[in-house]
């Protein structure tokens, strides 16, 4: 059990940078996950703290010691790599006590450690095979496994799922949450799966370009992002962005348009903001809803149809760019219906020019 | 459609049966090309010094004589047994040089890999002739002329560049996670080449040891230029030294004999490693 804290780190491979600054503390026991596109660095990141990776400035402190110089053992953390990097000439039952043996584990310690290990992850049956005799699942919990058996103070998780199919990843999911709130251990996850990131962590850091966009709660980065890049990245399907510009700002109400007409009016603070300035507006599919008109260029390009509900495309005639709409399966709509956006204000995200939300 | 008469099946299906004729003629050729030598030897080795000069391509009678002969002289065998020690030595010590060399050419960032590998193979690329003299200088200077060592010594120079190549380029091809994952589970270098490289390494290994060991082996020149007395002699150089009764009469049945009794060790050795070398020379070729 242990909380990181990085200050200020940063990291750079020859001329590139990676790592442009990092500042970000984890509680002792909390489930982080970091999710950003690829090479937004959160690899990079992962391997900081792991101790593969050295950081070219900053500190990085575990229980408020600095541990920049300590290996990955004397740090006491335990690692679960994308291609699990099981040893293939060792059994499952060597896999998962090589790093106790190393340790110079007393035997009948290190037996009962590997049985117990092997027990929660279910494992038993299998401790006398080979890497190459496993599924991809199973695999997967061996490393596991050999991450957890010397009881490391963090785990650290490197886009563990992306070699699964797709049901055996949502499987896989839950016994990972499962395994954390068994053992109560600091878990840090990296991904490039939002819907991953919503369910596992209890606190989420989106990164993008080297740089934490932002840090909460699934809750938190959903109901509101703090930049069009994390409202545009939480979420599955995307939050539609639209184009709109501001047109008045009278006291605490600022009205703004979008460019397909619609008009809203929000309670945000004028003074900043000039009638005329872009603004970009996010609204999420489920947000969104649209009723027959002729007022709006806009039209129904797609409908499809999945059982429990519709996605309905919206776009102007002329565009390349759509809006989803979430409706009923039995909604009325249909392909080439002309229509109108309606949007509630309280459901829409405003973000400057340059991409931070306005509040 | 492509309708065939009756004449065009028959000179299809001839086709095919010359196509398969030359076939095997082509592989009874080659069989027969590189292992001809080696079948003449065995049946000159079965021949008394008076049938030697009658030219026969069978076995006509089985003869031990010129075994038992070449088996009763203790200068020989105590060559099998010099060979046997330093060929054993000359691969134990290239695959450790090798091991952990190349650990720190393919895994180890430094400046100067490139041109270190270059200079390697460049070494390799001597003729043993440039060498001899030189060498000699050495040997007597560390004072091992005369001595086992001395062969060990030169053998493992010619036997490295190419142990340390071949293993590179194996642990080039090993993930680079497998060797963070040992690092994460604590383990030192050391530890990470002989308990998690090495076991995934066998093939390669298994041919390049043989080859070495093979190399060692039959080496002819170094032997017979850093050896002085007989009970220092390898095999090659203690049959190319084996006389007859007269400074006239070559005593090829003997001669044939004793080889025969060198090669056949080296057989049996390829063929217990065939598997391994076959596996070892294709691995990393296609990921398996």
């Amino acid at each position: 059990m242990a909380s990181v804290e990085l200050r200020n780190i940063e990291k750079a491979f020859g001329k590139v940078s990676v790592i442009k600054g990092v500042n970000l503390s984890v509680k002792q026991g909390e489930f982080v996950v970091f999710v950003g596109p690829s090479g937004c660095g959160k690899s990079t990141l992962l391997r900081l703290i792991a101790g593969l990776e050295d950081a070219n400035s900053g500190d990085l402190l575990m229980d408020g010691q600095r541990v920049n110089l300590l290996t990955p053992k004397e740090r006491g953390i335990g690692m679960v790599f994308q291609s699990y990097a099981l040893y293939p000439h060792m059994t499952v039952y060597d896999n998962i006590a090589f790093g106790l043996q190393l340790a110079k584990t007393e035997k009948h310690l290190l037996k009962e450690r590997v049985l117990n290990t092997a027990k929660i992850l279910q494992l038993e049956n299998l401790l006398d095979r080979k890497p190459k005799q496993l599924s991809g699942g199973q695999r997967q919990r061996v490393a596991m496994g050999r991450a957890m058996a010397r009881e490391p103070s963090i785990l650290l998780f490197d886009e563990p799922l992306s070699n699964l199919d797709a049901a055996l990843r949502v499987q896989m999911r839950t016994e990972i949450k499962k395994l954390h709130q068994r053992l109560g251990s600091t878990m840090i996850y990296v991904t490039h799966d939002q819907v991953e990131a919503m369910t596992l962590a209890d606190k989420i850091v989106v990164l993008n370009e080297g740089r934490i966009e932002q840090t909460g709660t699934p809750f938190e980065l959903y109901e509101s992002p703090a930049s069009v890049f994390v409202a545009g990245f939480i979420g599955s399907p995307k939050m539609n962005l639209l184009q709109g510009k501001i047109i008045s700002t009278d006291g605490d109400l600022t009205q703004i348009t979008t460019m397909y007409g619609a008009t809203i009016n929000l309670p945000i603070r004028g003074s900043e903001q000039q009638p005329g300035d872009e603004v970009v507006i996010g609204v999420r599919p489920e947000n969104t809803r649209v009723v027959a008109s002729n007022d709006q260029p806009l039209t129904i390009v797609n409908r499809e149809y999945l059982g429990n509900e519709s996605f309905i495309y919206l776009a102007q005639e002329d565009s390349e760019d759509f809006i989803l709409v979430r409706e009923s399966a039995d909604t009325p709509l249909q392909v080439g219906m002309p229509v109108k956006l309606v949007l509630n204000s309280q459901q829409c995200h405003i973000f400057a020019e340059n991409g931070r939300a306005l509040t | 459609m492509f309708n065939p008469t009756p004449q065009q099946i028959l000179s299809k299906q001839a086709k095919k049966l010359l196509g398969k004729l030359a076939f095997y003629g082509l592989v009874l050729l080659i069989i027969l090309f590189s292992t001809f030598p080696f079948y003449y030897a065995i049946v000159t080795s079965m021949k008394t010094s008076s049938q030697l000069f009658e030219v026969n391509y069978w076995v006509e009678q089985v003869n031990w004589k010129n075994y038992l002969t070449v088996l009763n002289q203790e200068a020989f065998i105590s060559s099998i047994g010099n060979s046997v020690l330093i060929a054993t030595l000359v691969v134990l010590v290239s695959m450790l040089f090798g091991l952990t060399a190349a650990y720190a050419l393919g895994r180890v960032h430094f400046k100067g890999r490139g041109p270190l590998m270059l200079i390697i193979l460049g070494v390799s690329m001597f003729p043993q002739v440039a060498v001899l003299s030189g060498l000699f200088e050495v040997i007597r200077a560390l004072n091992i002329y005369n001595n086992p060592m001395a062969l060990v010594f030169s053998y493992t120079i010619f036997t490295l560049p190419f142990t340390v190549w071949i293993l590179t380029t194996f642990i080039k091809q090993l993930p680079k996670e497998l060797e963070e994952a040992a690092l994460v589970d604590g383990a030192t270098p050391w530890l990470t080449l002989f308990k998690v490289f090495m076991p995934l390494l066998w093939p390669a290994m298994a041919t390049t040891g043989l080859l070495a060991f093979i190399a060692a082996w039959n080496e002819f020149l170094f032997a017979l230029t850093f050896t002085l007395t007989d009970d220092q002699r390898t095999v090659p150089v203690a049959i190319a030294l084996i006389s007859g009764g007269s400074a006239y009469e070559l005593p090829w049945g003997i001669i044939m004999a004793a080889s025969v009794i060198v090669t056949v060790p080296l057989v049996i050795l390829v063929l217990i490693f065939q598997r391994r070398i076959v596996s070892g020379l294709t691995s990393g070729a296609v990921k398996g």
